[in-house]
């Protein structure tokens, strides 16, 4: 089924190998080595603005999830009622998700890439169970036996370390080095695999502590699993797990640096980023955004002393709340810098909602910055909250420009701190 | 009997064993039998399925958090539509689900549509 695809990938391979073959030597095993590499990245930069997207949508979707949860508590008997809110809240933040199916869309993609790299080796079909170069993949014999028997220390694409003997004879491979490089790939692979889940998880943590659990046991199992598997499979498998491993480890990297909104620990916390922030609100696209990350952080660190991963996660998807009220607080406070009454009567309808119940309470910042949303009804979520609370807040500022600076600083960062104090028991109404 | 014919026998079985436990009529006659006490059904099919979306969303879903259109994300719609009406319905309805999330739906709230004459489970 999957066959023009697999056709595909594998002349793709020969073709970077026009490539690189010059560079390395025709025979040389680098050059099919490179080009397997190039293949997979190939793949991955296919597949990255979905990763972007994705991540997106991830954003809204942290930002939307107690309003759900508000709406699902407030109408959850009624469905009509329900699908409405529920409609009008999709409309309020636009719907940029992609859906759940272009993630199953890309499966195809690596089990080809997977189906191909296992099939590039000879078939014992033989008389009397030789090995014998056949036609595999979309590549003639020839083509098949160029990669499987290009080797380098006598170690070949389509030697794995539970291969056999008679064929690493066929190949005339040395057995102890390709089990030396397998093991070394395969730990290779388990390390990234690691680095990679760990990411994942201080991106997006669970908010139930036994599901931490769960997912502390496979960030240690899941590497363990892979690398037991890893021993069946050929060096050219290796290879290109090795590389979606780095590649995958490089999103995330880009991830939490280009677009820091859901991890404060990685860009928060530092206190030299509140005043630098303050100052150049006009190149970066998230100006208020640190310094919320700063304050939970105390918090953060507290529970962090106390127990694992598990609970840093859970305050980490708290602070992300706080972090974009302050983004619309900024706004709220810098528009109307002129006329200033406005921006207390808009945001006091948040103070007075807050005694509701303490799940109310812990989904209530991002319940004051959908107010804020739909009175400055441009705001669709974070990422367009920061480049255009930016602008305005700058052209807000332009008279006065540090002093202006600092008091929307306070006064945006305050709501945020005020709200997390009350969060922890102390009055919930008594906001101002 | 070949190896594909066999496998392909053993799952009518099991999905034929699943539809019965998940119909209305066992349900009410044997409720102990054909649910837990969580009502969800207790057919190998069922827990088969539930345990694949389980582990998806244990190992995978972190990775793919938040691109699903509806309220119950698919997933949970997966979970609950296989516990509520068992491994075959229960599937088709996921897999419908699966079909219609996408960048052409519209999203929203999409519960799992509940057909029990008890409907005394609610997940």
């Amino acid at each position: 089924m999957l066959d023009p695809l697999y056709h595909l990938a594998a002349n793709a391979i020969v073709f970077f190998h026009k490539g690189f073959g010059p560079i390395f030597g025709q025979d040389s095993f680098f050059a099919w080595a490179f080009s397997v590499v190039l293949l997979v990245v190939c793949v991955r930069i296919l597949i990255f603005p979905l990763f972007v997207r994705q991540v997106k949508s991830q954003r809204t979707m942290q930002l939307m999830q107690p309003r759900i949860k508000e709406i699902r508590e407030k109408y959850g008997h009624d469905k009509q009622v329900m699908q409405q809110k529920m409609m009008e809240l999709q409309k309020e933040h636009g719907n940029p998700l992609l859906g759940c199916l272009p993630i199953f869309l890309q499966i195809p993609l690596f089990l080809a890439l997977f189906h191909v790299f296992t099939h590039l080796s000879p078939m014992n079909e033989g008389p009397g169970g030789a090995l014998i170069w056949r036609p595999r993949v979309g590549l003639s014999a020839d083509q098949v036996e160029q990669i499987a028997s290009a080797k380098v220390f006598g170690i070949s694409l389509a030697t794995s370390f539970t291969s056999k003997s008679s064929l690493l004879d066929f190949l005339h491979a040395n057995g102890t080095h390709v089990k030396i490089v397998a093991v070394v790939l395969i730990v290779l692979m388990g390390a990234t695999t690691f680095f990679t889940q760990r990411q994942i998880m201080a991106r997006t943590g669970p908010t139930d502590p036994q599901q931490a659990m769960v997912q502390k046991v496979l960030l240690y199992g899941s590497p363990v699993m892979l690398a037991i598997f890893g021993f069946r499979f050929p060096i050219a498998v290796l290879i290109y797990w090795l590389t979606t491993n780095l590649w995958s480890m490089g999103q995330q990297f880009y991830v939490i640096k280009r677009m820091p909104a859901p991890t404060p620990d990685a860009s928060g916390r530092l206190p030299g980023a509140r005043p630098a922030t303050a100052a150049a609100v006009s190149d970066r696209p998230a100006p208020s955004r640190p310094a919320p990350g700063a304050k939970p952080a105390p918090g953060a660190r507290a529970k962090g002393k106390g127990t694992a991963a598990g609970t840093r996660q859970t305050s980490m998807t708290k602070a992300t709340p706080p972090a974009t009220t302050n983004g619309a607080g900024a706004k709220r406070n810098a528009t109307p810098a002129s006329g200033s009454t406005a921006a207390k009567s808009g945001s006091a309808p948040a103070g007075t909602r807050s005694p509701r119940g303490a799940s109310n309470r812990a989904a209530q910042p991002s319940a004051g910055v959908k107010d804020a949303a739909v009175k400055d009804a441009a705001v669709k979520d974070v990422g367009t909250t920061g480049p255009e609370a930016s602008p305005s807040a700058d052209a807000a500022a332009a008279p006065t420009p540090v002093p202006a600076g600092v008091t929307r600083h306070v006064g945006g960062s305050r709501p945020a701190a005020k709200r997390k104090s009350g969060g922890k028991g102390k009055r919930p109404g008594g906001r101002r | 009997m070949s190896g594909p014919a066999c496998a392909l026998c053993v799952l009518g079985v099991l999905a034929l064993l699943d539809l019965t436990l998940a119909s209305a009529a066992v349900s009410r006659w044997l409720p102990r039998v054909a649910r837990d006490r969580s009502g969800a059904v207790r057919g190998p099919l069922a827990w088969l399925l539930a345990a694949l979306v389980r582990g998806y969303q244990l190992v995978w879903s972190p990775r793919s958090a938040g691109a699903c259109r509806f309220e119950p994300s698919c997933s949970a719609y997966a979970l609950s539509a296989v516990r509520m009406h068992g491994g075959v319905r229960g599937g088709l309805l996921a897999c419908w689900r699966l079909l219609r999330c996408q960048p052409l739906s519209r999203g929203g709230y999409d519960p799992v549509p509940v057909q029990s004459a008890r409907g005394a489970w609610r997940s």
